[in-house]
């Protein structure tokens, strides 16, 4: 999964309290093996664009800003 | 005790074994009564040992020994001469414990030798699993064998010998540095000690070993288990000199005493239970620890065979095969409640469940029983001497052993097989395989193009021909994947092996064939007829039932660069438009691709499964779920998926994609021989010169032509529900996503994505509701290519935030919280590890 970072970011910043990288690694497990499949394969989707996104460095969005951003998007409000 | 002639030790054994009978008397030890005629000759500290017991004969594993003998009794020999007490070096390395409590003065050169070897091989073994084992590797095992065998006598010899020296048991122990100006009795005495203390501690090392079976790699438990078998062999007593018959009263192998021991060990550590849930009004065991699993495969009144197969078939992922068989025998020999009359019988059924799994587990998978290999030796001195002499028990002892030894009569006749051809092969290969030169694959290539790379061509030959050729090449790459490769893939982190990357290669090439054929017929009217060919095609194969060649092909016409042909597709006869939505119906991946498991289930007879959904359901289970729950128990669900797509997999293999078909010999030539076509971007783009056009989106025009109602609001609508109304097939990782989300991606160009705080910063929000109203009202999307950046990702998050059901987990994303709340954090911490 190239786009694992931007996840694992995205789980950061929604679940502050998993410390680890692993720790947010296992949650991801869980989180994409209870997903319906439209919403698996939309984020997939969704989160390599954003990988790519964080790729342009001249737009100051590196994996961590726009995790911060599309968190609480991406988890309904937190 | 006296010194015998040749500078050996006999000694007068019986009344000791009584006492130590006495020692352990928790851990069900059957009687090990021997009686005082017992005598113990020792020759040399090796392993020279004489036992003369007389008792029952016991001829049944001589010959597995004589070999082993052999080399004892040589190396003994040379011991002698060379130096018959040679204190062993403090750098002697890692020696079991009670080998190295027994004190250093007892080794001699030779074994010294020995061991060193024995540490070299344990060291450089890092197989995993015995069936791994290749040629050069295979023989390093069976030299190890050997030299654990030589250990299981040094054991053996202690054993004995600590008997007459039980009474020193609390003595403290010795100094390995012990001089060797001491006296033979008193060194004798001294490692009799310390082996007394080895054997009374039997148990508990026995049960370490076990233990250590659990938890250590799968190389040093093998050893290990060797090492309980050793016991097990070692208990029966086999004389080590040709000269003298093995007698030996023990009915009860010491391995069995140590099942007793484990068994009840476990059932006082826990009484543990498996969870079930319930799917399709089936029970299915979830989660349960191995012993669990065990037992709540074994106890229930009626053999469950689905799951047993499950777990025979996917034990391997979460336990060894030998570890596996250890608990069969562990749960074979559980006492059941008080000992009354209903617990017997209840006991009874158990065991002759056990058997019964072990028979199935024989019959299909006996690749994990290698021929005289530790595990195949274990069940084997397990069948013979801890089942009880029943009927019904004995039946299944029957059948099982006429398994295993069908079972080794063909392994060696496949070994003599080879044998015989291995001289042969080498040039019968050569001879099969000439190099193909340059000259015949170009004439091939370019005959190819005359006839099926090309959409004129392509109309002389029968869609149904191309259909029956497609069905039947793809069922012998089907077949060609064998157990070991699924097996590896799962094990190894999806590593593919030659027949596995066949199969994924070829899907891929035809892809691209019929993307290309379609794409690059210049005319509109053949490109119509080219379509209209493969929907034949697809439609065809659906009918004989070839669902792999059914998803190939309509994948490949949903390939993005064949959808926005939308002239073409326009222009399809009312009849193919039909057959086209069948056909997406059937591959349709809604509710887990329903349609085709219906049709899979209800079509029994020559079809071929589509391999790709096969893979699938074993990647989502083996990527998507915890392999261990927080309190480290089997999480068996997981298996239950992987279990039930390999025995599917393997029943299609064996049973189904019987195509009555003739082979084609030149069209199957051509088709083998495709020239690997890649999808590059030139041709991409080559595609899109074809039938330009704005918003020719099929998604859109197809929904508009179905939904009468007009186009429907994009904005706002479950993402399930907009993937199958507006969803889009995005090839780079074969997925669906909603049209609007592809083409708000699609926007962001390189320039565009450059833009500070794009993401970040809010667009205009008159331009952004602007637009979505227009796309909810008009369903086209033509919109976004004149959007500033900020308000395409404006955009973008309006569509996420609008979603009744939030991308991650919404209402999933309450159960979410709560597994979080409630064990996630366990969860996580354990599996940390």
């Amino acid at each position: 999964m190239p786009e694992a970072d931007v996840f694992l970011f995205l789980l950061f910043s929604f679940a502050p309290e998993l410390n680890t990288k692993q720790e947010r690694l296992n949650a991801a497990r869980v989180l994409v093996s209870m997903m319906p499949e439209a919403h698996r394969d939309t984020a997939h989707y969704l989160l390599t664009f954003l990988k790519k996104v964080s790729t342009f460095s001249k737009n100051k969005m590196h994996v961590k800003n726009l995790a911060v951003v599309f968190a609480p998007t991406l988890f309904g409000k937190s | 005790m006296r010194k015998s002639s040749e500078g050996g030790l006999t000694v007068n054994a019986g009344r000791k074994l009584q006492q130590k009978v006495s020692l352990d008397p928790s851990t069900h030890l059957p009687a090990l009564t021997r009686d005082n005629s017992q005598e113990i000759v020792f020759t040399n500290p090796l392993a020279m040992l004489h036992v003369s017991v007389n008792e029952m004969d016991r001829e049944d594993d001589t010959t597995a020994l004589d070999a082993l003998v052999n080399k004892v009794s040589a190396s003994a020999a040379s011991s002698l001469v060379s130096s018959p007490l040679t204190p062993s070096p403090a750098s002697l390395g890692p020696i079991p414990p009670h080998l190295k409590a027994t004190g250093s003065q007892e080794y001699t050169a030779a074994e010294i030798k020995l061991l060193e070897k024995m540490r070299i091989t344990d060291d450089s073994d890092e197989e995993d699993d015995q069936s791994h084992l290749s040629g050069a590797s295979m023989e390093a095992f069976k030299m190890r064998e050997q030299e654990l065998a030589l250990y299981r006598d040094l054991f053996l010899q202690h054993r004995e010998s600590s008997v007459n020296e039980l009474d020193s048991i609390e003595s403290p122990e010795p100094s390995p540095q012990s001089t060797p100006s001491q006296s033979p009795d008193v060194r004798r005495k001294i490692t009799f000690q310390a082996a007394a203390r080895a054997v009374i501690a039997g148990n508990r090392f026995v049960e370490a070993l076990t233990l250590d079976i659990e938890q250590k790699r799968a190389s040093s438990s093998a050893k290990a288990a060797e090492a309980v078998e050793s016991l097990d062999i070692g208990s029966k007593t086999k004389t080590l000199s040709k000269s003298k018959t093995i007698k030996s009263k023990q009915r009860h192998s010491l391995f069995g005493v140590t099942s007793h021991f484990i068994a009840a060990y476990k059932n006082s550590k826990a009484s543990e239970d498996v969870e079930t849930i319930e799917e399709s009004k089936r029970k299915i065991i979830s989660v349960g620890s191995v012993p669990a699993l065990v037992s709540a495969l074994t106890t229930s009144s009626e053999l469950d065979m689905e799951f047993a197969l499950e777990f025979l078939a996917t034990h391997r992922f979460f336990t060894t095969s030998i570890k596996l068989l250890q608990h069969f025998i562990n749960q074979h020999n559980a006492p059941v409640g008080q000992g009354t009359r209903e617990d017997n019988k209840l006991r009874e059924g158990t065991q002759v469940h056990v058997l019964k799994v072990i028979r199935y587990w024989l019959t299909r998978h006996p690749q994990d029983f290698g021929p005289d290999s530790i595990i195949e030796r274990s069940l084997l001195s397990f069948l013979r001497l801890d089942v009880p002499d029943g009927p019904l028990h004995q039946a299944e002892v029957d059948s099982i052993l006429a398994i295993i030894d069908e079972k080794n009569i063909q392994a060696k006749q496949a070994a003599a097989a080879a044998a015989a051809a291995a001289p042969l092969s080498p040039p019968s290969a050569a001879s099969t395989l000439p190099p193909p030169s340059a000259a015949t694959s170009r004439k091939l290539s370019s005959k190819l193009s005359n006839v099926l790379l090309s959409a004129d061509t392509l109309q002389n030959v029968d869609a149904e021909v191309v259909g029956e050729q497609l069905a039947l090449l793809e069922t012998g790459l089907f077949k060609a994947v064998t157990d070991q490769e699924l097996f590896n893939y799962i094990k190894q982190n999806k590593k593919v092996t030659p027949n596995l990357t066949a199969i994924m290669n070829w899907s891929n090439l035809v892809l691209s064939w019929i993307a290309r054929v379609i794409v690059l017929a210049e005319d509109p009217k053949l490109r119509v007829e080219t379509l209209k060919y493969f929907i034949k095609v697809a439609k065809y194969c659906l009918q004989i039932k070839s669902y792999n060649t059914v998803f190939e092909v309509v994948e490949a016409l949903s390939l993005t660069p064949i959808q926005r042909l939308t002239k073409t597709w326009r222009s399809l006869p009312t009849k193919y438009k039909a057959s086209w939505l069948e056909l997406v119906d059937v591959v349709s991946p809604a509710d887990n691709f329903l349609v085709y498991r219906e049709l899979l289930r209800n079509s029994k007879g020559s079809e071929l499964p589509s391999f790709s959904i096969y893979l699938r359901d074993i990647d989502s289970a083996m990527f998507g779920m915890p392999t261990e729950t927080p309190d480290s128990r089997i999480n068996f669900y997981k298996f239950h998926v992987i279990g039930g797509a390999l025995i599917s997999l393997a029943y299609a293999q064996a049973h189904q994609g019987k195509f009555i078909i003739a082979p084609n010999e030149d069209l199957q030539s051509q088709l083998k021989n495709f020239p690997s076509l890649s999808l590059t971007d030139s041709f991409v783009a080559r595609a899109r010169e074809v039938e330009a056009q704005k918003n020719g989106l099929f998604g859109i025009d197809l929904t508009a032509q179905i939904g009468a109602g007009g186009p429907e609001p994009m904005f706002g609508i479950d993402l399930t529900e907009a993937t199958d109304k507006f969803g889009v097939f995005v090839d780079t990782f074969r997925g669906m996503v909603p049209i609007i989300v592809r083409e708000l991606v699609k926007c962001f160009t390189d320039e565009k994505l450059s833009t500070e705080g794009i993401f970040r910063r809010s667009g205009n929000q008159g331009n952004m509701q602007r637009m979505k109203k227009e796309i909810d009202a008009t369903g086209k999307l033509d919109c976004l290519k004149t959007a500033t950046p900020l308000d395409l990702s404006g955009l973008m998050g309006h569509y996420f935030k609008e979603l009744p059901d939030p991308l991650f987990t919404g209402r999933l994303y309450k159960k979410f919280l709560a597994i979080s709340s409630q064990f996630l954090f366990l969860l996580l911490s354990r599996a940390r590890g």
